[in-house]
């Protein structure tokens, strides 16, 4: 469907101005002349001007209903009459138009008679780009391309709403298993890495903590055929394959041997006992949200404002009481005898101390999580550093050998660790969080640490250059500080009860919301700043590997990243 | 006692607007053997859809007004508009659209005057002036432009009538047909008059759909001397069976045709009137004349009217001319 040229194809309705469906400055209707058909989605353009021959204007709107109908019927049985040729009637289509945008802005209705055109390139108005202008990709100084519609055409959003400089975080929500959630999140970090749209020293951490789909990111995807690569060209992503840069980080064995099977280049992470101590990381352990529990809130402060004095007292390693502590066991045994101590000041001075009952949840508490927490403790020989230190673009958190007690307290210290170093340093490239789950780190209700650091990075991470994108299930149970300060909201497909939920308003009607809970995978909804309406996009299945099955060996990873990184950097 | 309904809604009067028991009007002597001896249900077994096309016509007073004259006083002027049209039940039921005609007329009984052009451009409309001697009231005005719209169905019944691979509908007796093509039907919503007697009546109570009864001759008025001198036939069939709450003679319709054709054809027409019109005949609820008015024409009726325009919007078109010009004309 071409239009602007002339030709007998050429799409064109006109502007509705009938009592029910009159113009109006932000939505109009169109009359679908026979034998053409607009569907939801198409951009649309309508060139009106101010009465007495005045100042052009051009209206661009988006298709958000299409309906048809049987015109001057009136009975539900008509329908049988009219096709037994009793009852003539026409069959005529219409669709509505929500407005996204008017040049210049001079808010009138477009005349009811315009002729609406499909929003393209205009050959005969110096080759102007209709579309662009009608989604504001015009005014995007740097785009990140979001997906194609489905008519092939690229969705831009606006770089500078991702990466911190207008705008920050990302807040996707959908089913589990069909709303592709993670594919669209690793998708966009693929897009922002290798369209090197970033600064050098960018970087991302994305926690693996259910299967082992996101272990693979550095192979290529062997199932990937030339329809994937097609719509990836769309993207204008030359040459897709893996990713270029990626680190997996692991948590240590017990016995001290690397714990995940999927690649050879996973590296081990621990955090010792100094550094827990030092860094105050006690409050990690106690990270499911609470609501009624300050009693031992004020108790974990002070055992931990005592661990740090310990570090302190020890200088390179721990040591209470002159005991050396090296494991995470014999660091519990003396927080236990420290609290059972009448005359240790570890539960709090006077009135403000702990009451038994407060130091026996806490102590049952910590004995149970002892065990999940194996990875605390002083390193082994072959061990070096405590924690984990990024230096490639993509740091996969492997955790989905861990129990949820023990992969809150990891989300808990790498955030902590992140904004601390932020504010300490200068550094403000673009660092993404990829974190599923959010109505797990952050509910709506109770608080706990990662929740008061999550509200944190969502509403200050901007500045920090720290950029959030999150994924939860429903956004309705996620803390609406962290949803309502992503500039980017996306839905993939949406249980029917949820999408009626306050979170979704920005659907705004029910055409688009019952499409939300229709989406295919690989399709998603996202509303961003600039562009008043909500779009579909759809993005390729990942050219990376999702399966072991999937992956090319690691040597052809290599070799197609360079080829990429190759073709990029010729093409940039 | 009993009560039974007729089935026209109550504003549009009834499709039985006689005496029932009347004494015939003398129209001369109506033959009822014309056809067959006995005067007995005719069953129709033939099931066959038949192509037939259907005119009707709207017309709608617009303005009424006085037209004041130094010379003739005052007089009654109407600004009328009137259309009519056809449409085509085959496969599918399709409104002609080619056979659709809209006229704005200015009817008055004062001297000859230019057509008066009324709205500017686009919207402009021209209601053509025609001298009405009898239009002398407001009644008489509203008659003559029904007259001018029965002229406009009657033209267009005879220019379509010509295409005999169809049978044409006309809305009303075939009184003045001129030269109208050898199938054509005018079918009578309502009955003024039964031509037969009280006993022949009572057959009308038996009839079923697909039955009619047997044809009858209606012979002519001397006066007129058209296609019709050789008389009518004329017969009557059930459009559909409205249940015990309606009287019996409630979804009966006369039929009639030329007196011109041949008995056999004659026979066949009425037999194909069978065929066609009782599955086009309207529900009571989904026409105001149900069963009358067939669903097609009630659609065509709906087009017709939409065609005149908006009446507020005329009306408020007029009233401006009037107020801005009236005394110029």
């Amino acid at each position: 469907m071409t239009s602007y040229d002339g030709s007998e194809e050429k799409f064109k309705g006109y502007v509705l101005g009938t009592e029910q469906d009159s113009a109006k400055p932000l939505e109009f209707s169109v009359f679908v002349a026979p034998g053409q058909y607009l569907q939801l989605d198409d951009v649309v353009h309508v060139a009106t001007s101010l009465p007495n021959g005045g100042t052009p204007i051009d209206i661009y709107g988006v298709v958000d209903e299409v309906i048809a109908k049987h015109e001057g019927v009136q009975l539900t049985s008509d329908v049988a009459l009219v096709n037994e040729g009793i009852l003539p009637a026409n069959s005529v289509v219409s669709a509505h138009v929500s407005v996204t945008r008017v040049e210049p802005e001079i808010y009138i209705p477009p005349t009811p008679g315009d002729i609406v055109n499909i929003a393209t390139v205009d050959k005969t108005n110096g080759d102007k780009d209709h579309r662009e202008i009608a989604l504001f990709f015009d005014n995007m100084q740097k785009k990140i391309p979001l997906g194609y519609s489905r008519d092939d055409e690229v969705i831009y959003g606006n770089l500078d709403f991702l990466t911190g400089i207008s705008g920050a975080h990302v807040n996707i929500s959908g089913i589990s298993g069909v709303a592709t959630k993670t594919s669209y999140a690793t998708y966009l970090l693929y897009a922002l890495f290798s369209g090197k749209l970033l600064e050098h020293n960018s970087k991302s951490y994305i926690f693996n903590v259910k299967d082992e789909s996101l272990l693979w990111l550095d192979r290529r995807n062997l199932k990937m055929d030339s329809d994937i690569k097609d719509k990836y060209a769309i993207l204008g992503i030359a040459a897709p394959g893996a990713f270029a840069q990626v680190d997996f980080f692991s948590p240590v064995r017990k016995k001290g041997d690397v714990s995940s099977s999927a690649s050879k280049t996973t590296t081990a992470f621990h955090w010792s006992i100094k550094e827990f101590c030092d860094e105050r990381y006690l409050r990690f352990l106690f990270s499911e949200a609470d609501t009624d529990q300050t009693q031992i809130h004020l108790l974990i402060d002070s055992v931990s404002n005592h661990l740090a004095s310990a570090v302190r007292k020890g200088g390179a390693s721990v040591s209470i009481n002159g005991k050396g502590i090296k494991t995470f066991d014999a660091l519990v045994q003396e927080i236990a005898s420290e609290l059972d101590d009448d005359n240790s000041n570890w539960k709090g001075r006077g009135s403000a101390a702990a009451s038994q009952g407060t130091i026996n949840a806490f102590m049952r508490r910590l004995n149970s999580i002892k065990e999940d927490v194996y990875f605390i403790r002083d390193p082994e020989e072959a061990e070096t550093q405590s924690g984990i230190r990024p230096s490639k673009q993509v740091n996969v958190i492997n955790l989905h050998s861990l129990r949820d007690r023990a992969q809150r307290f990891v989300v808990g210290v790498l955030l902590d660790k992140l904004i601390k170093d932020r504010e300490k340093g200068a550094d403000r490239s673009p660092f993404f969080l990829v974190v599923d789950e959010l109505n797990k780190y952050a509910p709506r209700e109770g608080t706990s640490p990662i929740k008061e650091i999550l509200i944190d990075i969502a509403e200050r991470g901007r500045s920090l250059g720290i950029i959030l994108i999150g994924a939860q299930q429903t956004a309705s149970e996620v803390e609406p500080r962290v949803v309502g300060n992503a500039a980017f909201r996306v839905v993939g497909r949406l249980d029917g009860a949820e999408v009626e939920r306050n979170e979704y308003r920005f659907l705004r009607n029910s055409s688009l919301k019952q499409r939300a809970t229709q989406l295919k995978p690989g399709s998603m909804l996202i509303q961003q700043p600039e562009v008043p309406v909500p779009l579909l996009v759809q993005f390729p299945m990942p050219s990376w590997a999702t399966r072991q099955e999937e992956a090319g060996k690691a040597e052809d990873a290599d070799k197609d990243a360079q080829k990429t990184q190759e073709k990029l950097d010729k093409i940039l | 006692m009993t009560l039974r309904l007729l089935p026209w809604q109550s504003d549009y009067g009834s499709s039985l607007s006689n005496d029932m028991d009347e004494n015939e009007r003398p129209v001369g002597p109506v033959d009822v053997t014309v056809e067959q001896a006995n005067w007995d249900v005719i069953t129709v077994v033939n099931s066959t859809k038949i192509p037939a096309q259907i005119i009707d016509g709207v017309r709608r007073a617009e303005v009424h007004v006085i037209q004041e004259d130094t010379v003739e006083g005052a007089i009654f002027g109407l600004f009328g508009s009137l259309a009519v049209g056809a449409v085509l039940c085959e496969e599918r039921a399709q409104i002609l659209e080619d056979t659709l005609r809209v006229e704005r007329l200015y009817l008055h009984s004062g001297k000859s005057l230019p057509s008066i052009t009324i709205g500017e451009g686009r919207f402009s409309m021209e209601f053509k002036s025609q001298r009405v001697p009898d239009a002398t009231n407001a009644t008489n005005s509203l008659y003559s432009l029904q007259q001018r719209m029965l002229d406009a169905e009657t033209h267009l019944a005879s220019e379509l009538s010509r295409d005999d691979s169809k049978i044409t509908f006309v809305d009303g007796p075939l009184r003045s047909l001129k030269s109208p093509g050898q199938r054509i039907i005018g079918y009578i919503k309502r009955i003024s008059q039964w031509y037969i007697n009280e006993e022949q009546r009572k057959l009308l109570y038996q009839l079923g759909i697909n039955q009619r009864t047997p044809l009858f001759h209606i012979p002519s008025n001397t006066e007129i001397n058209n296609s019709q001198s050789s008389g009518r036939y004329s017969w009557f069939l059930r459009l559909r069976e409205l249940g015990k709450a309606y009287h019996p003679l409630g979804g009966v319709m006369r039929l009639e045709t030329n007196g011109s054709v041949s008995i056999e054809q004659a026979k066949v027409l009425a037999d194909e009137s069978v065929q066609v019109l009782p599955r086009l005949s309207s529900m009571p609820g989904q026409d105001p004349r149900a069963p009358h008015n067939f669903v097609p024409v009630g659609q065509l009726e709906k087009v017709l009217t939409h065609r005149l325009g908006d009446p507020l919007w005329l009306n408020r078109q007029i009233s401006t001319f009037v107020g801005r010009q009236g005394n110029q004309i």
